[in-house]
């Protein structure tokens, strides 16, 4: 209502309290009510990608160097970014591998989430409390044996069901759905606790069925946190390292994700390949800043507010 | 309507309205297409039941048999049945939690009453075929060009060449002498046949590599065994197990093994490797608490590891909520091209970028002190290098904060804040006194997390400066910035004889318990903010 | 109530299009236990295009254990030649064979993951100090050499003897040296201490920045500052009768390791060395002439050589009179002791890979001096680098192999980081000597 979604705009500026000097002290006020918020949004963007320049660098570096490297090297080259796509690695099937799992994990995983936290927000029933601190708990374990039990596991899926078992994508995807259930949940639960009881009761009265309620009147109110979790995930799966070694590290290279094939890459005995790798962490983010780019709209939409009108 | 207003004042506790009764045209549509989808979806989950549990069974795979029967149960437990209506929203999260998180927590569980170690990770069985089958060549004994052979009833004899060029038929009786009228050969003087034994073709040889690997032609002393697929040579055994007793005997010199506590053990003390898993009880346990080495710095680790963890989960939490408080403001333009520049730290591989930070704090060749004109020992001085740690973390885990707090400020009704104004609150008051309690509804559980994970950041701290600077005069290795999980991460695996998966299990689940009471009992403060809602 | 029946006649019905349609998976189980005909032909057909391409992986479907009749792992620097031989010997002997890439340090630990539930390689390769750990995990398997031992260097030999056992095919020696910038100096420093003075002179005179790249990692390099340590006759661990190493005796607080630690503190004070010397600095600062000396090993010279410095190597200097002497790793073929084809594997280490061709092709792919003598002979006759590493390792010690080399790495690393930052020498290296005891006695 008084942004423009589509541009961002505002179609109608909102008043503070201050806004009545608008007239006197346009500067002044500027600087109090929008200009701060920009200079400290400048320092944070400063802090934020302060590294992330030297990364920039290091991926056209010709050079294997990270720590002495100037922030325009002397040469620039194009070579680290040749090996990825030269042939030398399946650098593109470690990309579509990953968008593929950590993609459909996420889903799954904002899926499996959200049933939880609706049953979590809206019902009562003995050992909710319980299994609230549980869903907490489990993932604070620290995680030693991670890749041992995980790749045990994965060994007698395969064993049963090959198709499931390690190597596979599958397999991955329902290792990462494990950890669906946990801190998301809380988040979502959370947001799905602001949303007025007095909406389902109504649904209730005109009939709907508590799945018809949670599919048709829940989630669409909710698209901001889902949005967040499901960035949250897709983040967390591209990133992972210990599971996706342990269940996709040991076949073909064309089947690892971008973590395990970056880190193997890296990793000889004694070289560190610097260029290279800078040039696939780089590359890897993209999809991420994409996403936030997409998802950035459902976030911050003005969604709550119209249904909570409504 | 009395039947309405009957469902109106119903609590989700109670079972649902029964569905197939009165109820209007559009609904009985979607119940039809939810049925075909629960009864397909169920009947895969039995499918998989009827095809899974023969071939566990088959494995013994007693774990695999009690989740798959579980999930099994629970599934047609709560979508079956009309009651149990929060089993069908939360069994399908839970089967998966149970299968990849409570498993392998119960997996290291039970591996931390084990003696579970590099040199005791084999079964004993695995470890005694290990031992009887080492062997070593006789001394002053010839080699042998050698063919495989095998007659059609599969026995198996070896074709011998030695040194001198004579040519023997080795046999599980023996080497027998050949006359050069027994060997069939082809053109190019390769031997085919020998009497009724025709030379193996290489995938017959694939197939039986364990047979012929095991198969020995007995000598004066020792036997001739293969080597390659085409050389053999004479070999004799170093142990010599007994069934009846259990115990083994090392050849050469008659010491007598005896299997104690999951590895051969001799009389004087002297163990072979590799030993087995066996159980140990609450070994590892007792030897975490009254280990002299752990004791050292442990007290100093500790505190440290509180602070890093609070200062953690504080400094990102004020830095991410501060800037999506500022970035949410209606109107304010380039909010979208900041917000994406602030996830891009969140974006990146953290592998990759504590190695970055690594790198610019170096202090003789790093860009920090080089911008600065500086020679600060970021890394070095035990002081600065938490301060590093923590400054590094926080770049690392702001973009988090940052992401679930605007995620998080969406919920809270515009209208709240608007009356708050009217009421003639400032912005600040209007933040302390309603954005910020009902924010802490959703973010607190948020919170604690966070620190429970922080507390076992094992890879910033690795990664950025393994724990260092040293501590000086220390009984075992430790450093400044080293926390529980990465001081005894060391002692598990880098002390005495490699990886000790028994103890490092019985650490990790020593350190759950003191992170879980802490979370749980900021837990039970949380409700109070829940009740808020 | 009513809908009842309905229910559950849909689930049978659904049960049974469920199980017909799970058959197929029931099938590829009992395949997969028992490969039939039909798959081992399909993987035949497959890798017979890829011995016939050229191309290393063709198959779309993943697989754990590689499903072919031999597997081998191997790190990235050796993945590409070891392939060509494996597909000479699989076209050889109709088989197929599958060479797996892990990282160096990964393939150790996965092979202890994963061997003893039949999902490990048959061959490995990897560094001989790994034994002690392999071996009392039970993972490698024992392989008699007796046949080729002669064409390798008796070092190489003993390196994979582990307890009276041998365990592996050595291929490549590798140790440290010293490589000079012959443009910034042009003649060989008779000893350590003409050395530091040309460098420190270097310095104030401006030319360089770093006077010797000696890497420390950033908290002190134990496996590089060796050299120094073996010339005032400190060392590790003592050494048996036999040659073997004893975990009871450490002598990095013996009176030469002490000594070695004072000299190495005036280095450090002087400026000499710095520990801020990552990997990459020691490559960069080498590279752009900012450093006239670096004591690195073979891996390093693809970097120099890219960068297109000029420069030799030889052995380090004398070091107050005493012979600076690295440690000595040797690389090579391992056995695993689950293997799933060993009778294959022991032919393809012995009759494919100890030959002078295959030495050299290997040396080609990693630039590791080779182990056999011939072809060591041959690579350095028309490669200095070689000449001058092999001079540098004549009298190296060999890596320990034994297990409590594991206590020792972390107290060393932090007794240099200590001194460094200026705690006295002689303190810091007994402390870290007494950590290690207390290590060891941990068990």
């Amino acid at each position: 209502m008084t942004v423009n979604p589509a541009t961002g705009t505002p179609t109608l500026a909102r008043e503070e309290p201050g806004s009545r000097a608008a007239g006197r002290r346009p500067f002044g006020n500027w600087l109090r009510t929008l200009g701060w918020r920009h200079l400290v949004a400048w320092l944070a963007m400063g802090f934020a990608f302060f590294p992330v320049l030297w990364i920039i660098s290091a991926s056209f570096n010709p050079l294997q160097t990270l720590t002495s490297q100037t922030l325009i090297p002397d040469t620039l080259t194009f070579e680290n970014y040749r090996q990825l796509f030269g042939g030398d690695v399946p650098y593109t099937s470690w990309y579509w591998n990953t968008l593929l799992i950590a993609g459909g994990a996420s889903a799954l995983m904002t899926m499996l989430s959200a049933l939880a936290a609706y049953a979590f927000s809206r019902m009562r029933f003995s050992g909710r409390r319980v299994g609230l601190l549980s869903v907490l708990l489990i993932q604070m374990f620290p995680q030693i044996l991670a890749f041992v039990a995980i790749f045990l596991i994965m060994v007698q899926v395969k064993d049963v069901f090959p198709s499931i078992g390690l190597g596979t994508r599958a397999g991955l995807t329902l290792v990462y759905l494990g950890g669906a259930l946990g801190v998301n949940t809380w988040l979502m639960k959370g947001f799905f606790d602001t949303i007025p009881r007095s909406l389902d009761e109504s649904a209730r009265v005109d009939g709907a069925s508590h799945h018809q309620i949670f599919f048709k009147i829940i989630l669409p109110l909710t698209a901001p946190i889902l949005a967040v979790v499901f960035l949250l995930s897709f983040i967390f799966l591209i990133n992972d390292f210990v599971l996706a070694d342990a269940v996709l590290g040991q076949g073909n290279p064309e089947g690892y994700t971008l973590s395990v094939g970056l880190f193997r890459f890296l990793n000889d005995q004694f070289n560190q390949r610097w260029g290279p790798f800078a040039a696939g962490s780089l590359l890897a983010g993209i999809p991420v800043v994409i996403l936030f780019v997409f998802l950035q709209k459902y976030i911050v939409s003005g969604l709550t507010q119209g249904a909570v009108k409504g | 309507m009395t039947e309405r207003e009957a469902r109106q004042v119903q609590d989700w506790d109670a079972p649902p309205p029964e569905n197939g009764r009165g109820a209007d045209a559009p609904r009985r549509f979607s119940l039809t297409w939810a049925l075909v989808a629960k009864v397909l979806f169920l009947g895969a989950v039995n499918a998989l039941f009827f095809v899974g549990l023969p071939a566990m069974l088959a494995l013994e795979w007693w774990a695999g048999i009690a989740v798959l029967t579980l999930s099994t149960v629970l599934f047609n437990w709560a979508y079956l049945t009309k009651r149990n209506l929060p089993g069908k929203y939360l069994i399908p999260g839970t089967i998966f939690a149970l299968a990849f998180q409570i498993v392998p927590v119960i997996y290291s569980g039970y591996i931390s009453l084990t003696n579970s170690s590099i040199s005791h990770r084999l079964s004993e069985e695995q470890a005694l075929d290990n031992l009887t089958s080492r062997t070593s060549n006789v001394p002053g004994t010839t080699r042998f060009d050698m063919s495989i052979l095998s007659d059609p009833e599969g026995t198996l004899a070896f074709f011998l060449v030695d040194a001198g060029g004579i040519e023997t038929l080795g046999t599980a009786e023996g080497q027998a002498a050949l006359s050069p009228e027994e060997v069939t050969r082809d053109e190019d003087g390769d031997v085919v046949a020998v009497g009724d034994y025709a030379v193996l073709g290489i995938a017959s040889i694939s197939e039986r590599q364990d047979e012929i690997l095991n198969f020995e032609v007995p000598v004066e002393r020792g036997a001739i065994m293969a080597v390659t697929i085409t050389t053999a040579a004479v070999y004799e055994a170093l142990f010599v197990y007994d069934e009846a007793t259990g115990q083994l005997t090392e050849v050469a010199t008659g010491v007598v093994f005896e299997p104690i506590d999951g590895v051969f053990t001799a009389a004087d003390g002297q163990t072979l490797d590799p030993g087995w898993q066996v159980f140990v009880g609450f070994e590892n346990y007792t030897r975490a608490f009254t280990n002299e080495s752990i004791r050292g710095p442990f007290l100093r680790v500790l505190v440290w590891n509180y602070v890093f963890a609070i200062l953690s989960v504080v400094l990102t939490f004020a830095v991410g909520l501060g800037l999506a408080v500022t970035l949410n403001r209606p109107g304010m333009r380039g909010q979208k091209i900041y917000r994406a520049f602030l996830v891009i730290p969140y974006a990146l591989p953290s592998f990759m970028t504590a190695l970055i930070w690594a790198g610019m704090l170096n202090q003789q060749f790093g860009v920090i002190n080089e911008l600065l004109g500086a020679d600060i020992p970021w890394l070095r001085d035990p002081n600065l290098a938490k301060v590093s740690v923590l400054l590094v973390n926080l770049w690392l885990g702001f973009p988090y904060m940052f992401l679930v707090s605007t995620g998080a400020l969406q919920s809270i009704p515009s209208e709240l804040k608007e009356a708050s104004f009217v009421d003639g609150a400032t912005p600040r008051q209007a933040f302390n006194a309603i954005t910020f309690p009902l924010l802490m509804v959703s973010l607190a559980p948020l919170l604690i997390a966070s620190f429970a994970f922080n507390f076992n950041n094992f890879n910033v701290i690795y990664l950025l400066n393994q724990g260092g600077p040293p501590i000086e005069g220390a009984t075992t290795p430790a450093g400044h910035t080293d926390i529980l999980i990465s001081y005894t991460y060391r002692l598990a695996f880098e002390s005495g004889s490699g990886a000790q998966w028994g103890f490092a299990s019985a650490i990790a689940v020593l350190i759950f318990m003191m992170v879980a009471a802490v979370s749980a009992l900021s837990f039970r403060r949380t409700k109070a903010l829940e009740d808020l809602a | 109530m009513k809908l009842r029946p309905k229910v559950w006649l849909a689930l049978l019905l659904a049960m049974s299009m469920a199980l017909t349609a799970c058959g197929d998976s029931e099938e590829t189980t009992t395949t997969t236990a028992a490969p039939t005909e039909t798959t081992t032909t399909a993987m035949a057909e497959e890798t017979t295009t890829t011995v016939a391409g050229g191309d290393t992986t063709t198959t779309t479907e993943l697989v754990v254990r590689a499903d072919a009749d031999l597997v081998i792992w191997a790190d990235d620097t050796r993945t590409p030649v070891i392939q060509e031989f494996a597909d000479d010997f699989a076209a050889e002997n109709n088989i197929t064979v599958a060479v797996q890439e892990l990282s160096f340090d990964g393939l150790r630990d996965r092979l202890i993951t994963a061997a003893p539930v039949g999902e490990g390689p048959d061959i490995i390769i990897g560094a001989h100090d790994w034994l002690g750990q392999l071996v009392s995990a039970g993972v490698v398997a024992p392989l008699d050499i007796g046949a080729v031992e002669d064409q390798f260097a008796p070092a190489a030999i003993q390196a994979f003897n582990y307890e009276g056992t041998n365990y592996g095919l050595p291929y490549a020696i590798e140790n440290i040296a010293l490589v000079r910038n012959t443009d910034l100096v042009p003649d060989a420093p008779a000893t350590f201490e003409e050395l530091v003075d040309t460098a420190l002179q270097l310095e104030a005179d401006g030319d360089v920045t770093l006077p010797l790249a000696l890497q420390e990692n950033g908290n002190g390099d134990p496996f590089h500052n060796y050299p120094i340590v073996t010339a005032f006759g400190g060392y590790v661990f003592g050494e048996n009768a036999d040659g073997s190493y004893n975990p009871e005796d450490i002598g990095i607080d013996s009176e030469g390791g002490v000594a070695a630690a004072q000299y190495f503190a005036e280095l450090a004070n002087d400026g000499v060395i710095s520990i801020d010397t990552l990997y990459d600095v020691m490559i960069e600062t080498f590279s752009n002439g900012e450093a006239p000396f670096a004591i690195t090993g073979p891996w390093a010279l693809g970097e120099f050589d890219a960068a297109g410095v000029n420069y030799v190597v030889e052995p380090i200097p004398s070091v107050q009179g005493g012979e600076p002497r690295p440690f000595v790793g040797v690389q090579g073929f391992m056995l695993s002791a689950f293997a799933a084809n060993p009778l294959i594997a022991s032919t393809f280490v012995l009759d494919f890979m100890a030959t002078q061709e295959a030495q050299e092709a290997l040396f080609e792919a990693g630039g590791r001096p080779p182990a056999h003598t011939a072809a060591f002979a041959a690579v350095a006759a028309d490669n200095p680098n070689v000449e001058g590493f092999g001079a540098a390792g004549q009298n190296g010690y060999p890596m320990p192999a034994i297990p409590e080399m594991g206590s020792v790495w972390q107290a060393w690393t932090d007794a240099y980081a200590l001194i460094f930052t200026g705690t006295d020498p002689e303190q810091a290296v007994t402390d870290a000597a007494d950590q290690i005891r207390a290590l060891i006695a941990e068990g």
